[in-house]
C-alpha cells in the first residue's frame, strides 16, 4: 500500500496544525513543574487528558462503574 | 468562568478588544494589568474538548496574532473570577512581559517535509532488500518483526534526521528560532518569524524542495507563536 507523505490538502494539514498547536503549546499556568518528574515530560500526557475536563472525567468514570456488573457470588 | 485566549501588551490593536479579532460566536473581553492584558471570553461551562470548539479558539487566537503579537494561552486555561485572574497576572507579570518582549512582531510558520511520493522507510532501505521483501511470501512483510523492521526504522529515524537538519539549515535565515516538532514519518519544524516574513519563508522553502527534487513540503500558518512560549509552573 502506498502512503501519501501529505493525505488531504493544505488546508486540511494547517487544521491538524493547528489542532496540535493548541492542545499541546501556549503558556500553561499550572502544573507544569509539578509533573515534571525525572526527565520525563508528564506534563504532556496530564494535559492531553484534561482536554476531557476534569468534571467530565469524574462523570465518565462514574458512569463506567456503575455499568461494571457485580462481582459473583 | 473566564475562559483565556493570550496576553497582550497593552496597548494593543483596538481590532483585539473589540470583538472582531474571535471566531463567529466568541467575544473577546480584556482584562488589563500594569502593561499586560489577557483576552478572554465568559463562559458557561468549562470548556468541551470536542473538535469544533479547539479549532475555533485556534482560529481565534490566529485572529489575535494578526492584529497584535500575542502570548497565547494553551486551548482549555480557564480561571473562575475575575480576582483570580488578576492575581494569575500579577504572579506571572514579569515572565509574560519578558515572553512578549520575545514574541515581538513575531508569528509561527510549520514547514513539513518528507521524501516525494513514498514514506521515508521504504524509500531509504537498500534496493536488494527492498528487491527481496517484495517477492518474500506475504508473512514477511508483517511489521514490527525481526531485523528488517528494526533495521528498517533505524535508517528511516537516520534519513529524518539528515533531512531535518538540511532543512533546518534552509530556513534558519528568515527564522528568529526554530524548533523540532514531534512526527513520525515527516520532518516538521515551527518556525518563529517575523510577521512580514512569513511568505518570505514559504517561498524559499518551496524553492528548496524544488532544487532538490526529492522532498515534498507543505507550510502551514501563520498562526500564534503557541510553540514558543515557555512556562516556568505556577
Amino acid at each position: 500500500m502506498s502512503v501519501q507523505p501529505f493525505p488531504g490538502s493544505r488546508e486540511d494539514v494547517a487544521l491538524v496544525d493547528l489542532l496540535d498547536r493548541v492542545i499541546d503549546g501556549g503558556v500553561v499556568v499550572t502544573g507544569d513543574i509539578v509533573l515534571s518528574v525525572a526527565d520525563v515530560d508528564l506534563v504532556y500526557v496530564g494535559l492531553r487528558l484534561v482536554l476531557a475536563p476534569a468534571y467530565a472525567v469524574d462523570e465518565s468514570i462514574r458512569r463506567g462503574r456503575s455499568r461494571r456488573p457485580a462481582p459473583g457470588p | 468562568m473566564l475562559l483565556l485566549y493570550a496576553v497582550v501588551a497593552s496597548p494593543a490593536d483596538p481590532a483585539v478588544t473589540q470583538g472582531r479579532a474571535g471566531a463567529p460566536g466568541v467575544r473577546l473581553s480584556r482584562f488589563d494589568h500594569g502593561d499586560l492584558g489577557v483576552l478572554y471570553a465568559t463562559v458557561e461551562e468549562p470548556p468541551r474538548g470536542d473538535r469544533s470548539e479547539v479549532l475555533a479558539y485556534g482560529h481565534t487566537l490566529t485572529s489575535i496574532a494578526q492584529a497584535s503579537t500575542a502570548l497565547p494561552f494553551r486551548y482549555g486555561t480557564c480561571v473562575a473570577t475575575a480576582p483570580e485572574l488578576a492575581q494569575l497576572v500579577g504572579s506571572r507579570e514579569q515572565e509574560w512581559l519578558a515572553q512578549l518582549a520575545r514574541l515581538d512582531g513575531m508569528v509561527e510558520v510549520i514547514v513539513h517535509a518528507s521524501p516525494s511520493g513514498q514514506p521515508l522507510q521504504a524509500s531509504h532501505q537498500p534496493a536488494g532488500r527492498a528487491r527481496m521483501e517484495t517477492d518474500a511470501p506475504k508473512r514477511t512483510l508483517r511489521p514490527g518483526a525481526g531485523r528488517d523492521y528494526l533495521t528498517s526504522r533505524a535508517a528511516a529515524h537516520k534519513a529524518l534526521e539528515g533531512l531535518a537538519e538540511q532543512l533546518e539549515e534552509a530556513v534558519t535565515s528568515y527564522c528568529a528560532e526554530v524548533r523540532r516538532l514531534r512526527a513520525k514519518t515527516e520532518v516538521r519544524l515551527a518556525c518563529l518569524v517575523p510577521r512580514r516574513s512569513s511568505t518570505g519563508l514559504e517561498e524559499a522553502t518551496q524553492a528548496w524542495a524544488r532544487a532538490r527534487g526529492d522532498v515534498d513540503v507543505v507550510v502551514t500558518g501563520p498562526f500564534a507563536a503557541l510553540s514558543f512560549t515557555e512556562s516556568r509552573g505556577s
